[in-house]
Parts: structure tokens; C-alpha cells; sequence
């Protein structure tokens, strides 16, 4: 008995050295853990950075990635009250996290004049005035990890094969103009039956391509309608919600006549045939898509392999540059100038925010003004296609004017920014997202099955006859999201 | 002097009584912190209107709203539906896998090779297997729409894409995956069977298909009561395969589990109160059918 006792507490003890051991080394220095996502490219930048940041300030950050699982393992960790120091939160949770008191405010943790440099429009996302409840005034709550934007990409690579037929189309009225931008730096803007047209002449086979996954077949686009389909919304002078998001527009006419346009491309034969986003995003690198959306942190990804000479000699088969979405039928008539200001594509941020039970709240706050507002660290992400410099005259003046910033039309995300062609993504403005993901993604495989005129094993459904469908529900989940944040109103 | 035996004797009982319940105390305890209190308090915030990521001090009561939402719901529906569907592959796996194992059980050659063959997708990662499989089945370049196209299939069908195919694809995954652990099981089984009811078959003139009816089956029950009692509590926990293998629910939410649901509205959403209620009928469901196989069982173990 007494050699079972031994053991026992032998065992005990040898578990327990290594917490006490790790203790012991973590308080040597600040510690403080960071949480976000990112892609590869994003992560390796942020590496780089972080290392600096451990540098100069004799501390240590433990930078956790987290994959596409980041929101609900947040969502976990804060409600076990083990929260990261330093988090990414996105613009629909600010006040919640307010009155839950789980970020801290970063004015009383930072100098608040140093931020003057941010976007305006970026910092007041994450500013928000409990006693009033005002979002957009108050007390900062986080900082922008990035002020983002989501235009199309083209593949230049493809019109340049297809430059014949483009032109002959031009020639004979089907297209306004060449998809290039003019002399004057007017935007090619296209309505969605000349967008759709033009996704039609650009979906051909190309036998010049090495396959990826079995097939050499090029389509004009390859979009889905949960990220892609607010700017065909936006392009018909539609929106998801009313101003005041407590109404969904879903069976708006407006809302309507934008999905339409969205399925023309399907309908004509210029998309591929399939929602898939990851096969989409594939297709579009193995430079087997011409047009398809880009955020301004895709930058660095299309960017590495157009300037991999060994994969893409002379820029052969990838030639990236951005482009703007398409608009309503209605502008037909319209010039390329007077097109310009309606199209409209997503505008979005993630924030730096500090945990309200941070050990180190000032060197959290410190990390997250670093990564946010730092010119030098602007630069270095900026330059590497991270994303815009947050910094608003640097944004506007250098990466606008320095070739060593791509990609070459990249004063597109500089004028979403600006707000002549930026909205904010519809979500972000609700307490939940159900309204969305569940009402309306879920079963928009009926309308592609209507569209394509393929068998997917479901009823088809015209855009008119879908939206009225999924109308009340969506009305009844964005209630209950109403409901629920009223309840919990401190 | 018997008086003080006997008190040493109960005290070297009650001693070991004590280490024994010392013993047992871990996993009690373990069972209390991470199932017990866990489930009880998915039935009570089940009754609550409960935001994830705030304070549960901060759940209100909302009676039977959740439960009410949830069965009003026809996702829900779909994703019970779903869950149940993919059983269908419980009950080929267990005939693949018996079969298997009787080929296997006759000694033959490469009788090993066979078992390590077959009994290595079940150590396999399931990311990497949902991947592969994502890539098998690919409606563009698949490998079996490519195979399909040699032989001249001018349009393969769109395995991933089209609702009346996703979910087999999922079942073919799940049966491929378990058919090594059932196998060796079986095999198991098998082996403690004793010969002399085949020698005895033998004599009275029974053949090798006779008696692995009459014989091998019968005896096989517990394996098999086994299979699928876990099979089926596995099964309506289905998340992995799905969830990796197609974006969002699937065309047509046909991959749509309850546990994925389950895991949206509360992870994804905040709807913790919403998603217990899930699982508290998910609880239940398992609890019911596995109490109907186990007198199902009795029942037949009676005759």
C-alpha cells in the first residue's frame, strides 16, 4: 500500500514540474498571446513584424492562427473568460463586447491623437458610445487591422487571347467598350447583360493551359452569391436591409432585378458550374477564371505567382489587375464617365481589440497600435499586398504613386474606400447573421439548378420566385436577432 | 480474540472499499465534470435565451420558445432527416465488413496483408481522407468523372454538386472508413467460435454459405448489437466528413447534419440557448432508439 501511495505522489509531482517550470519561464517577460486569422502569406508578413515587435519592446507574443474555425473558438474563449490579449473582432460586435465588458477601451491605454492618421471612416467603426449608444462616437475599441475592400480581379492573360473575339464584339454593339481602363482612367463598368456577355466570350477551352484538376476549360467568372452577390445588389440600386437594418429586402424589386443580373452570367454559359467557392478560387489561379472577386488582402497571393517567372514566363497565363462590378441593365444608355459612381463593391474591417482581463493591457494596446497605425509596418504590409495602408495619406498619396505598390489599378480600392463605391457589408450591421446564412444561402442551389438548367437533385427556382420564398423567414430570424441584443441591453 | 479478527477483517474491507471507491472516484468524477454537469446545463440554457460569448448570468428565460423555434424550423427537419439517412450506411458497412471478415477468417495467404489493407483508413486522419475523397469525386476532374470519361460518358454526374448524390458520396466515405474496425471485430468473433459446431454442420452435410448463416450470423450477434448500437450514436453525431467535404450545407442543405446545425447556432451565431435545445433532443433520440435496440435485443436473445 504504502509503495502505491509513493508512486501516486510521484506521479503527482512529476506532472506538476512542468507547469511550475512554465510558469516560471513565462514571467521572465510580458507575455502576451494574439489571436487572428490569416492566410499564409498574411501569417509569414505578421511573423516578420511580430519579431520586431518582441525586439523593441523585450516581450514576448505568442501568435496564434487560427483557421476558418477563429469565430466560434473566439466566441468559445470568451465565454470561458480565456480570451487572447490582443483579438480580431469584426464591426458587428463592438457593442456586444461593450456590454458584456470584455474590450477594453484603448483610449485610456493609448495617446488617441496618434490615431488621427487612420481612415476616419475605419477608426469611427470601433468607436461606440454606451451611455447613448451611438456607434461611430465614443470610446475606441479597437483598431483596424485593415480598412478592406472587394473589387473584381481580372486575369488580362485571358482578354489578351480573347482580344479577337472582345473587339469584334465591341465592333458589332454587343460590348460599349474594350474591359480596359480608358484614357481618361474612366473604370470599363458593364451592365450585367454585357457583363454576362463578355463572361461568355471569355469561357472557352485553351488547350495552351497545363491542366489542373483534369481540365483546360476557361470560364469569364466563377462566383458565389454569399460574398459576390451584395455588389450585383448594390449595382441595381438595391440593398439587403432597409436603413435602419430591421427590415430584409430579399423580394424587393431591386434586390431582384441585382440577383438577376448575378444568375445572367449563368444563364448565358460564362460561369462555372458550380457555387463552389474553393473550386472557384482554384480555377482562378491555375488562371482558368478571368474575372472573380479580390479582396484587398488577396493582393499578395495573385501578386507571387504573376511574378514567378518560372511558372508564369512573362506573365503568360496570370496577369492580374482589379475591375469594377457590374451594374443595372437600366445604365445602358449611360457613358463610362457617368457609370463610374454606380458600381459599388463590399467594404469591411477586423480590429485589433485588447481583452478587458489582459495582464498586459498597455502593452496589448501598444501591439495593436503597432500593427495598426505604425507607417513603417503600413508600408512593409502595404507593399507586400496585405492590404491598404490604414494610414489615410499614405494610402492616398504613395501607394497610389509608387510602383513598388500593385496592383497597377489599385486606385479602385482607394475610391471604395473613399466611399464613392463602397458599402458595408450588410451583415455587419445586424446581431446575427441568420437572416442571411441560413434564409437565404441555404438553398440558393434551386435558383443555380433554374439558371443552368441542370438536374442538381432539387426543385428549381427562379430569383423572383426564391427571394418571395425565403422572404417571412428571413423577416422572422432578423426579428429574433432584434429581440435578442434588446434583452441583453444593459 | 474472534471479536478482534473479525474487526481486522472489516477494517482490511472497509480499507479496500475505500481504495476501490477511491478508484472509481476518478472516472465518477471525470463523468460528473464532463458529461453530467455539462448535460444539465444544456437543459437548463435550453430553456434560456442565452448569447454565446456573453456571461451565462446573462440568460434569460424564454420556457419553451427554443424548442418551439427548433421544431418550427424545416432546416432542422432537413438535418434530422440528413443525420438518419446517412444510417443506411450502418447497416451495408456491417455486410461488407462480415463478409470480409469470413474471407478473411479462413486462413488464407495473405490474410494479414488483408487486415493491415484494410484496417488503415480507420488510423487515418479524417481531413485528409474528406480531402481525398473531395478530390475523387470531383464533378471537374475527378477521378472517377475522369475514369467515367474515358469510357465514354459524355456528362458524368456532378457528384458533389447535384443533392441526390452528396449524401452518398458522405455514406461511401463512412463505409469505407469503419469497414477495418468492424472487420477485425468480426474476426474476433469469429475465432471464439467453437469448431465443433462446424465439424457437427459438417457431418450433417452443410455447406460453407449454410453454415455461415445458421451458424457463423447467430453467433455474431453481440459483435453485430455492438456495431450498431455505436454506429448509431456515432452516425447522429456525423460533423467531420460533411462539414470538410462541401462548402456551407451542400447543395440543397443535402449534407445538413443536426450536429452541424447544432454547432452553427450556437458557435456561429451566439444562439446557445437555440442549440442546446438541439442537442437535448439529440440527446434524447439516441437515448430512445438505443433503449428500443437493446429489447430488441434481449428479446432476441431470449428466444
Amino acid at each position: 500500500m504504502k509503495k502505491m501511495l509513493a508512486l501516486v505522489l510521484a506521479l503527482s509531482v512529476l506532472m506538476t514540474l512542468p507547469i511550475i517550470s512554465t510558469v516560471a519561464v513565462a514571467e521572465d517577460v510580458p507575455t502576451i498571446v494574439v489571436n487572428t486569422f490569416a492566410q499564409e502569406h498574411e501569417k509569414a508578413m505578421y511573423e516578420e513584424v511580430i519579431a520586431q515587435f518582441e525586439k523593441d519592446n523585450n516581450c514576448k507574443v505568442d501568435f496564434r492562427v487560427s483557421g476558418d474555425q477563429y469565430w466560434p473558438e473566439l466566441e468559445a474563449s470568451l465565454t470561458a473568460g480565456t480570451a487572447p490579449d490582443v483579438f480580431y473582432l469584426g464591426l458587428g460586435d463592438i457593442r456586444k463586447r461593450v456590454w458584456s465588458e470584455q474590450v477594453a477601451a484603448l483610449d485610456d491605454l493609448l495617446d488617441v491623437e496618434t490615431l488621427s492618421a487612420i481612415w476616419p471612416e475605419a477608426l469611427n467603426l470601433y468607436k461606440y458610445d454606451a451611455d447613448t449608444d451611438t456607434l461611430g462616437e465614443g470610446k475606441i475599441y479597437g483598431l483596424p487591422k485593415d480598412f478592406s475592400a472587394v473589387s473584381m480581379t481580372v486575369n488580362k492573360a485571358i482578354l489578351e487571347k480573347r482580344r479577337a473575339e472582345i473587339e469584334a464584339a465591341v465592333t458589332d454593339g454587343t460590348l460599349p467598350f474594350y474591359p480596359e481602363i480608358d484614357a481618361n482612367g474612366n473604370l470599363p463598368v458593364y451592365t450585367f447583360t454585357e457583363f454576362a456577355n463578355l463572361c461568355k466570350i471569355l469561357t472557352f477551352e485553351d488547350p495552351t493551359l497545363p491542366e489542373t484538376a483534369g481540365s483546360t476549360q476557361v470560364y469569364g467568372t466563377h462566383l458565389w452569391e454569399d460574398f459576390t452577390l451584395p455588389s450585383f445588389i448594390w449595382g441595381a440600386g438595391g440593398d439587403y436591409l432597409n436603413e435602419d437594418a430591421t427590415q430584409v429586402l430579399y423580394s424587393s424589386d431591386k434586390f431582384i432585378e441585382g440577383y438577376e443580373g448575378f444568375m445572367k452570367i449563368v444563364e448565358v454559359g460564362g460561369s462555372g458550374s458550380s457555387s463552389d467557392e474553393t473550386s472557384g478560387y482554384l480555377k482562378f489561379l491555375a488562371g482558368r477564371v478571368a474575372y472573380f472577386p479580390c479582396g484587398t488582402w488577396d493582393v499578395g497571393a495573385f501578386q507571387a505567382i504573376e511574378m514567378d517567372e518560372a511558372v508564369n514566363p512573362n506573365k503568360e497565363w496570370f496577369d492580374f489587375d482589379l475591375a469594377p462590378w457590374p451594374i443595372s441593365d437600366e445604365y445602358a444608355d449611360l457613358s463610362i464617365e457617368e457609370r463610374q459612381d454606380k458600381w459599388a463593391g463590399r467594404v469591411d474591417s477586423v480590429g485589433f481589440c485588447v481583452s478587458a482581463n489582459s495582464k498586459y493591457p498597455e502593452l496589448a494596446a501598444k501591439f495593436a497600435y503597432q500593427m495598426s497605425a505604425d507607417p513603417e509596418v503600413q508600408r512593409y504590409l502595404a507593399q507586400r499586398g496585405g492590404q491598404l495602408p490604414n494610414l489615410v495619406d499614405m494610402a492616398e498619396g504613395e501607394y497610389l504613386t509608387d510602383d513598388t505598390y500593385f496592383p497597377e489599378t489599385r486606385v479602385v480600392f482607394v475610391r471604395m474606400l473613399e466611399g464613392q463605391n463602397g458599402h458595408r457589408v450588410p451583415t455587419s450591421l445586424t446581431w446575427d447573421d441568420l437572416w442571411h446564412s441560413e434564409a437565404f444561402v441555404t438553398g440558393v442551389t434551386s435558383v443555380w439548378s433554374y439558371y443552368e438548367g441542370s438536374d442538381l437533385g432539387v426543385t428549381p427556382m427562379s430569383v423572383r420566385e426564391y427571394c418571395e420564398s425565403v422572404q417571412d423567414n428571413a423577416q422572422m430570424l432578423l426579428n429574433d436577432a432584434i429581440d435578442t441584443m434588446e434583452a441583453l441591453r444593459p | 480474540m474472534q471479536n478482534d479478527l473479525r474487526k481486522r477483517k472489516l477494517n482490511y474491507r472497509t480499507v479496500d472499499a475505500l481504495w476501490g471507491y477511491a478508484f472509481i472516484a476518478i472516472p465518477l468524477i471525470g463523468m460528473l465534470i464532463f458529461t453530467l454537469i455539462p448535460f444539465g446545463m444544456s437543459v437548463y440554457t435550453s430553456f434560456t435565451s442565452w448569447p454565446m460569448g456573453q456571461p451565462i448570468a446573462k440568460a434569460k428565460m424564454v420556457g419553451l420558445k427554443n424548442y418551439i423555434d427548433m421544431f418550427n424550423n424545416n432546416l432542422f427537419w432537413q438535418s434530422l432527416g440528413n443525420t438518419f439517412y446517412y444510417m443506411i450506411g450502418i447497416p451495408i458497412g456491417l455486410l461488407i465488413s462480415v463478409f470480409m471478415a469470413a474471407m478473411m477468417n479462413r486462413g488464407t495467404k495473405y490474410e494479414n496483408a488483408f487486415r493491415v489493407i484494410y484496417y488503415v483508413p480507420v488510423i487515418s486522419s479524417v481531413v485528409a481522407v474528406s480531402f481525398v475523397f473531395q478530390k475523387i469525386f470531383m464533378a471537374d476532374g475527378g477521378v472517377i468523372n475522369v475514369v467515367l470519361q474515358k469510357f465514354g460518358v459524355q456528362n458524368p454526374p456532378n457528384w458533389l454538386g447535384n443533392a441526390n448524390y452528396t449524401k452518398w458520396v458522405i455514406i461511401t466515405l463512412s463505409v469505407w472508413k469503419g469497414l477495418g474496425s468492424s472487420i477485425i471485430l468480426f474476426i474476433a468473433g469469429m475465432q471464439g467460435i467453437s469448431r465443433s459446431y462446424y465439424e457437427a454442420a459438417s457431418v450433417d452435410g452443410a455447406n460453407w454459405w449454410q453454415s455461415f448463416v445458421k451458424i457463423t450470423i447467430p453467433l455474431l450477434m453481440p459483435v453485430t448489437f455492438y456495431l450498431i448500437v455505436t454506429g448509431v450514436i456515432g452516425g447522429a453525431q456525423m460533423y467531420i466528413e460533411p462539414r470538410l467535404m462541401f462548402t456551407g450545407n451542400g447543395p440543397a442543405n443535402s449534407t445538413f447534419t443536426t450536429v452541424i446545425h447544432l454547432y452553427d447556432r450556437t458557435f456561429s451565431n451566439s444562439r446557445a440557448g437555440y442549440g442546446s435545445a438541439v442537442a437535448v433532443f439529440l440527446a434524447i433520440i439516441i437515448f430512445i432508439v438505443t433503449l428500443i435496440q437493446f429489447k430488441l435485443n434481449s428479446a432476441g436473445g431470449d428466444k
